[in-house]
């Protein structure tokens, strides 16, 4: 609560970089959050997760160029636009399991990159979409954090309610879930769905914020990967997890730069990705958790 | 009326027909066992009445209503629970929320939670898992698991549970522990279909005995009958044995 205090008030002391890097933080908070829903819980590893913020960010910045809205709308219409992309894409998609549903993921993300480049009359291809910058970042700073705050809280009323306990139930035996009353195919669209919300939205904040997205940047990589590696590093399918993930990788990645500038942070996440897959697969979390009783039904 | 009949149903995977037409019915608070040789069809058909499978052909009733062609989460939801030959619980999760699945998701317009927590501590009781109420499933060993397998079947407030294969690979006291819970689960008024290869069991708690193989229904009767049919002895130890 005292954190939360703090972070609601520091805008008013805090210099322009700090607000940036706060800003990012929550950003990738929220990001690694709605990956934990798809992922951690449901257990549909998902390398696509970017694809919801650039179709976010492209409904957004589209419409707030070349219609003139209000980007409170355009940025929530983002949320619409990719929650159906993931309603559409999910139905077919999600009946694949494992390595399939991750690379059909990646697969989609790399299609929308390509639409983004060639559908010209609407996002003027690879010269990007620019917009006449806002003048404070303190709006952005706090839409991203309540972003975060509303991704953490979705995420803790999930992991107790009777909705996440089915998304569990499927990630631990699909065909069990399946034989015990859950509707499989239901729960994993409404996860899916639910896990392309808050990139949606943010994608549209995020784009305002830079003034500028191309296909490169609104549909990269390093998203995808951020989410993955702040989830598997803190413990993904727990609440806490991707917060600490996005603490340190974000620490990590700020102060590597700092030392060594450039892209050098990049390939220290991906050693650390190593890594955690061989010698930490449950993350850092799973050091606290104890062997005994670890669901959170079981308490008395 | 039978609580569950299967008319004519068959079942090809590609060229091979692993059930070819077999009719059955299972009256209510009956014990019923299909045994027959590896590869008989007995799985498959299990499979078919869950609705895992759809059936090339045929149609299952249960409790008057046709059900081949629903999804498995709705078979259950009419009153149909299965156990897994080989046990799969949720390998993350308390012997306690395993059962609570069953119980939140596997009735009739589904549990609330207020109901279906006493619930599960009441069969953990009556399985005797007091002890293990809060251990992972990951930790189980093969009894225990076989056990909870029962217990989230029970969960779902079923009324008929299939049970496939649940004491093989058990040994005489766990065989004799687990039987006597399914003749105190028939008493309470739930019907049993099971798959057994382990023939004393099967013959102890059994009223009737279909006999499957390669897919064909041979024989049906009393464990009595069953023993002495020819036909059975013939598909588990050949022609010319029973004359031996």
């Amino acid at each position: 609560m005292l954190l939360l205090l703090v972070l609601a008030i520091l805008p008013l002391f805090a210099d322009r970089y700090v607000l940036h890097i706060l800003l990012l933080f929550f950003l990738y908070v929220a990001l690694a959050e709605s990956w934990n829903l798809i992922s951690g819980f449901t257990g549909r590893v998902n390398f696509g997760h970017v694809t919801f913020l650039g179709i976010g960010a492209y409904t957004s910045m589209i419409l707030l160029k070349d219609y003139g809205w209000s980007p409170f709308y355009t940025c929530l219409l983002g949320g619409v636009f990719a929650v159906i992309a993931a309603v559409v894409v999910g139905y077919p998609l999600l009946r694949l399991r494992g390595p399939y549903f991750a690379i059909s993921m990646l697969s989609l993300s790399f299609i929308f990159t390509g639409l983004a480049y060639n559908l010209s009359d609407l996002t003027e291809g690879g010269r990007g979409i620019s917009v006449p910058p806002f003048t404070s970042k303190i709006p952005f700073y706090y839409f991203m954090l309540i972003g975060a705050i509303v991704a953490v809280g979705s995420i803790y009323k999930i992991s107790r309610s009777k909705f996440g306990l089915g998304l569990i139930s499927i990630r631990e035996d699909e065909e069990v879930a399946d034989s015990l009353g859950i509707n499989t195919t239901l729960y994993k669209i409404l996860a899916f769905a639910g896990s392309a919300v808050l990139p949606g939205i943010l994608g549209g904040i995020y784009g305002y914020y830079m003034s500028y997205i191309d296909p490169h940047a609104a549909f990269s990589f390093s998203f995808t990967l951020n989410s993955i590696v702040m989830c598997l590093l803190g413990g993904s399918g727990t609440v806490l997890g991707p917060i600490i993930g996005a603490v340190i990788l974000r620490g990590m990645s700020e102060y590597v730069s700092f030392l060594i500038p450039g892209e050098f942070y990049k390939l220290l996440i991906g050693a650390l990705f190593i890594v955690l897959i061989i010698y930490l697969p449950g993350g850092i979390m799973s050091l606290f958790s104890k062997k005994e009783g670890g669901d959170a039904f079981a308490k008395r | 009326m039978p609580l569950l009949r299967g008319e004519r149903i068959r079942k090809d995977f590609g060229g091979l027909r692993a059930v070819d037409d077999v009719d059955f019915h299972i009256n209510k608070g009956e014990i019923v066992g299909l045994v027959g040789p590896n590869g008989a069809g007995k799985t498959t058909l299990f499979n078919v009445v869950s609705g895992y499978y759809q059936p090339t052909a045929g149609k299952v009733h249960f409790d008057g209503e046709e059900i081949q062609g629903l999804q498995p989460y709705q078979v259950c939801r009419k009153g149909i629970a299965r156990t897994f030959q080989v046990p799969r619980p949720l390998l993350k999760l308390s012997v306690f929320t395993n059962i609570l699945v069953g119980c939140l998701f596997g009735r009739p317009g589904g549990g609330g939670e207020t109901d279906c927590r006493p619930e599960a501590e009441r069969i953990i009781d009556f399985l005797d898992m007091g002890a293990y109420r809060n251990t992972l499933a990951e930790n189980l060993n093969v009894a225990q698991r076989k056990t909870l397998e029962i217990g989230r079947a029970l969960a779902t407030a079923p009324r008929l549970i299939l049970l496939d294969e649940v004491v093989a690979g058990l040994n005489p006291t766990e065989t004799e522990g687990l039987m006597t819970k399914i003749q105190q689960i028939r008493d309470s008024g739930i019907t049993l279909f099971f798959v057994e290869h382990v023939m004393r069991a099967i013959m102890s708690v059994s009223d009737r005995i279909y006999v499957l193989n390669f897919g064909k229904r041979i024989a049906e009767g009393s464990p009595e009958q069953i023993a002495s049919n020819p036909d059975v002895i013939e598909a588990y130890l050949g022609r010319g044995a029973h004359s031996a």
